[in-house]
């Protein structure tokens, strides 16, 4: 039996991501504007879950991420750990100009930090930042520093970012996307091929996904 | 039992007048719809804002409440004398009450109708079990956080609908008339995306606004029109659904009101959903699997360009061959299920409504129901008919130039022609699977 094969170049590898964060602070922006470069004014709230793909390429591989756009509302909370489970990466999502919804992404940070995968990558985005360049610093409720000072003592990627221009949405999932440790994944999508299974059975996504 | 305490309430015409805070804007409105706890805590407000009406709802909840205390009944309607003359409908289904106030010369029954189709919107959000369970727990509670902004615009979208939609006046499915050969493989691509999917339970294909091409159920469980509305409503208001598949909890009340469902939902063309239910939440991956098999099976035998066919419109004229029928509406009772033409350029939808249900009240009066029924010249300059027989009711309109007697042909050719093609333009039979 040959040594495992690394994936042939040009396989995407998978990544499943969910955006958390309270309603409306933009989470389907985002998401919007990294998968078809859109944005609507005044979308409608997500209801339940919405699911997108993306692939982008890092380095020398191509990742697929699988999106979980969740619903921000808290009748939806419950339903949560279904999409964060297995998660390798989370958007935990505020507007700049509300400190309640800040203090809605720290106590979801803590949730996947308690419940989510050990190895999950949070990346933590102040959205709407397109608001503070327009009407000034004095619309903004959390100021940059503080964000960045949560987001390093919590252990997050952080990002200020705006669906509406674009700031920063390649950025945060590049940064993601690069934080990821490929390596561990690889080398668990490859265990079944050795005969030997020394993981325990990771459910991974389906291959057979076509979109 | 009904009960009517409209000569007590003379006095609070104007107490409910000035109750309101509101602009006279607000009292101009025709129809108003009240959601309410028990406790008398604003759920839902069709217009104006539910927090400066705390007044006008209190005095709701105590009506409700007083009818229960001292007469043992439950309070189902008061005449509001004139001027203002809305006719209040209550519907009391704890821990809601609901309310609609309406100017609109709609039914008693009509109105009621449309309250039940709030209520079960609602419990398609929030199953009878958590509500129970919440407002045990919290008499006083505030629903609408909770409820949230999604349902709120989307019984917004529903109150509206009762104006616009004449579904919730014939109370059943739409159908959308296609070949039976044609539907038949409609129902044949959902079996084969059925095969080995063990956790799908129903699977539906709609069409536009809310019309039904095909349904595959278990053949134990059938599903209930109103349950059916409430999943076209959840789909048809939210456009985001055709642009990204999604996954959402919802309940179907008459199929079990104390739990969720969950609906994959997914736009295979720009008019054509499909819907996919389980009661697996896990099961998203499985019916994203079984869309596949829907899609590679529709690709495979030309359904997609049959699809095509659907979004032609059929005209009245067309059927009967003579350019002065406008519009009809033909429900056959033994397939509970109804089609209707295009509504023509110009023709106003909220007008046309109005039109049958005024129409539809005559029809259904508890006290003396009408067989037929020729209202000629209306101030639009349209003549109505409408036709109540053993299999079927019609709706039709034309210019109100059109004589009765060309008019009554046209109703007998159009009600001929739906007998002869009702194979085409009913669901005859649900694929079932067990």
């Amino acid at each position: 039996m040959s040594a495992p094969q690394p994936p042939a170049a040009g396989t995407p590898v998978q990544v499943k991501l969910v955006l958390l964060g309270q309603a409306a602070v933009g989470k389907s922006s985002l998401v919007l504007r990294f998968v078809r470069n859109e944005f609507q004014e005044n979308r409608e709230p997500t209801i339940g879950a919405a699911f997108l793909t993306q692939k982008c390429k890092v380095d020398d591989k191509i990742v697929k991420f699988e999106i979980w756009d969740t619903a921000g509302q808290e009748r939806f909370h419950s339903l949560a750990p279904m999409y964060y489970r297995n998660a390798l990466a989370a958007i935990v999502v505020y507007d700049v100009t509300s400190a309640q919804s800040f203090d809605k992404a720290k106590s979801w940070v803590k949730e996947l930090q308690l419940q989510g995968s050990p190895n999950v990558v949070i990346a933590l985005a102040g959205n709407k930042i397109d608001i503070i360049k327009s009407e000034g610093e004095g619309a903004r409720e959390v100021p940059a520093d503080e964000a960045q000072a949560y987001a390093n003592e919590a252990g997050l990627l952080f990002f200020e970012t705006s669906a509406k221009d674009g700031t920063g949405v390649e950025a945060i999932f590049n940064d993601i996307a690069k934080k990821i440790p490929f390596e561990q994944i690889l080398a668990k999508a490859n265990a079944p091929r050795q005969g030997v299974n020394l993981h325990e059975a990771q459910p991974t996504p389906p291959q057979n996904c076509a979109c | 039992m009904s009960v009517q305490v409209a000569s007590g309430l003379s006095s609070s015409s104007s107490s409910a007048q000035a109750l309101d805070p509101q602009s006279a804007a607000w009292r101009q409105q025709s129809k108003h719809f009240f959601v309410l706890a028990d406790s008398g805590k604003p759920v839902y407000v069709r217009h104006g804002d539910e927090t400066s009406m705390t007044g006008l709802l209190s005095l709701l909840q105590v009506l409700v409440a007083q009818c229960q205390r001292h007469h043992d009944d439950v309070l189902r309607s008061v005449q509001l004398p004139p001027p203002a003359g809305h006719l209040l409908v209550f519907l009391v289904r704890r821990p809601l009450i609901l309310v609609a106030a309406a100017r609109t010369r709609e039914s008693e029954p009509q109105l009621r109708a449309q309250l039940a189709a709030l209520h079960s919107f609602l419990l398609s959000q929030l199953t009878q079990a958590q509500l129970a369970a919440l407002f045990a727990r919290h008499p006083n509670l505030d629903l609408r956080p909770l409820l949230g902004a999604a349902a709120a615009a989307q019984l917004t979208h529903l109150c509206d609908a009762f104006g616009t939609d004449v579904r919730f006046l014939m109370a059943c499915v739409e159908s959308v008339p296609v070949a039976r050969a044609v539907r038949k493989r409609f129902g044949s691509a959902l079996l084969r995306g059925s095969e080995g999917r063990p956790n799908l339970l129903y699977g539906m294909l709609l069409h536009g606004a809310g019309q039904l091409i095909s349904l595959i159920r278990p053949k134990s469980h059938s599903l209930h029109p109103s349950d059916l509305f409430n999943v076209f409503t959840l789909v048809t208001t939210h456009p985001q659904f055709r642009s990204s598949e999604h996954w959402i909890p919802v309940c179907l009340p008459k199929f079990n009101d104390q739990g969720f469902l969950f609906a994959y939902i997914s736009y295979i063309t720009p008019e054509m959903g499909l819907v996919l239910m389980s009661s697996d939440k896990e099961a998203f991956f499985e019916m994203q699997a079984t869309r596949e098999a829907v899609i590679d099976y529709m690709l495979k035998n030309g359904l997609v360009l049959e699809s095509k066919a659907l979004d032609q419109p059929m005209y009245a004229a067309d059927l009967v061959h003579e350019p002065t029928c406008k519009h009809f509406i033909y429900k056959s009772k033994a397939h509970v299920q109804y089609v209707q033409s295009a509504v023509p350029t110009g023709m106003a939808l909220s007008k046309l409504t109005a039109k049958y249900a005024k129409l539809h009240a005559a029809l259904h009066d508890r006290d003396a129901p009408m067989k037929l029924l020729w209202l000629e010249g209306d101030e639009d300059g349209e003549s109505t008919l409408c036709w109540n027989s053993a299999a079927f009711e019609l709706y039709c309109t034309w210019d109100a130039a059109v004589p009765r007697v060309t008019a009554i042909r046209n109703a007998n050719t159009i009600a001929k022609w739906a007998k002869a093609n009702g194979e085409d333009l009913f669901i005859l039979d649900s694929p079932t699977f067990s």
